[in-house]
């Protein structure tokens, strides 16, 4: 009788364990798409040269704006990529078509700025919702 | 173990106007039982039965009994306090196989337990890979055109319009996009190239497969008054095995209004929204000749003023 009893526990486990890998196997989708997830940090936030990292997920946007803020009277000497506009303490960008990955930008200052005098505003569509989103650095 | 006489067993049925199983479903074995029981094919029973059996044909155990031959079981039964085998064959009512009554699974039984319970989850494993299949088998292909339009445009001025086709089919079919300008709007360009008619019906005829995108620049004039409404509409059709169309939907008014294509609030200024709005949705008429550089200039200014003499955009610093 104990032998019997075991082998009808033993089946009901193992169908449970079946259940679960059909169960997954229904619901297994490809591989999760990535968030179009956009984050942003600076290299070097102080003294000449200021390097902004932006890390661009997948999907990408179709644009980007990166506005800069600088303290006023600063002199911008040099930025790569060049800048739509610079001047009034703010230096824009508008990246068109920008890949997934990492995208950098440098600019370098005539006087060494000081901790914490740098700041940026990231601005894009969700590539997923259409929403606006905006990212501030730090 | 006791010993029935089955000619009393069907007399006193008979008498009382009982069916075979009835009887058999109050002593709780088969019909086919009941019958051997009444051949006296099989008279040896067990008492427990013997005792329902007598309480459904209303008379006592011993009525129902061969004479001369119960006191000798009962006796067997007695002795020693062991149980007495009952020398009864394969067809004895307690190994009918078909008795109702419930029955201990002998080890054959049990040894088929387990692999029923382990066909069940292969055969929802089956279904379930047969779902899967049916689910990605091409379904009727569909069709959509949607058209993506500015809400206004200041009168002369080029927008652009973007039409997607999304033909779920990926194979190879016959495209064609029928678009008709509104009266006093006439085309500038289009990428790819339109076949224009008549009064305004644009034509683009291709053979593609999956997703086509027409973009083109148009311009609309007004008479006397400024705010007018103009309307766009069109078609797409594609054939394959057979024809399908469908109406290109989406944004089909635009107003003439004295405000840029791009300043979608019309506030005389374009936003950082705006700006990118531009890129994302009309970045693909650039080839086409629109002016996206003055629309940035006017993003990094202050704004833009309309001036109806010159029927252009004036941008403030």
């Amino acid at each position: 009788m104990g032998k019997g009893v075991c082998g009808a526990v033993m089946p009901v486990w193992m169908g449970a364990l079946f259940s679960l890998v059909a169960l997954t196997s229904l619901v297994a989708v490809p591989a999760a798409r990535a968030e179009g997830e956009i984050t942003a940090r600076y290299l070097a936030a102080q003294g000449r040269e200021i390097v902004l990292e932006i890390q661009v997920g997948t999907p990408a946007p179709g644009s980007l704006i990166v506005i800069q803020r600088t303290p006023r009277g600063s002199s911008l000497q040099k930025a790569v990529p060049l800048p739509k506009q610079s001047g009034r303490g703010e230096i824009k960008w508008l990246i068109r078509q920008p890949s997934p990955g990492t995208l950098t930008l440098r600019t370098t200052f005539a006087e060494p700025l000081s901790p914490g005098a740098v700041s940026a505003v990231i601005r894009c569509k969700d590539p997923l919702t259409g929403k606006m989103l905006t990212i501030k650095v730090p | 173990m006791v010993q029935v006489s089955g000619p009393r067993i069907r007399g006193l049925r008979e008498g009382l106007e009982l069916t075979q199983l009835y009887l058999a479903t109050v002593v709780g074995v088969t019909t086919e039982t009941i019958s051997r029981w009444e051949r006296s094919e099989s008279p040896t029973i067990k008492k427990e039965n013997g005792l329902k059996l007598a309480a459904a044909l209303e008379v006592e155990l011993t009525e129902l009994l061969v004479p001369g031959v119960e006191a000798e079981k009962t006796a067997r039964e007695g002795a020693g306090g062991q149980s007495v085998e009952e020398p009864v064959g394969p067809s004895s009512a307690e190994h009918d196989p078909e008795t109702v009554s419930p029955v201990r699974p002998g080890p054959g039984r049990q040894s088929f337990r387990p692999l029923l319970w382990g066909l069940i989850p292969i055969v929802f494993l089956i279904v379930a890979w047969f779902l899967r299949d049916l689910s990605s088998v091409p379904q009727p292909f569909t069709l959509e055109a949607i058209r993506v339009l500015p809400t206004h445009s200041a009168p002369g001025q080029v927008f652009p319009v973007v039409i997607r086709v999304t033909a779920d089919d990926e194979n190879s079919s016959s495209l064609l996009i029928r678009e008709q300008l509104p009266p006093r709007c006439v085309l500038v360009s289009s990428l790819p190239k339109a076949l224009e008619a008549a009064e305004g019906q644009l034509k683009w005829l291709g053979r593609e497969g999956g997703d086509v995108q027409v973009v083109y620049l148009a311009r609309c004039e007004t008479q006397a008054d400024v705010q007018t409404q103009v309307s766009f509409r069109g078609s797409v059709l594609l054939r394959r095995e057979r024809h399908q169309e469908s109406e290109i939907v989406g944004a089909s008014q635009l107003e003439l209004q004295p405000f840029h294509w791009a300043d979608q609030d019309r506030d005389q200024r374009i936003s950082d929204e705006e700006v990118l709005d531009v890129h994302d949705d009309f970045g693909v008429a650039e080839g086409l000749g629109l002016d996206v550089d003055r629309i940035e200039e006017m993003w990094l200014g202050s704004g833009y003023r309309w001036l109806p003499e010159q029927q252009a955009f004036e941008i403030l610093p």
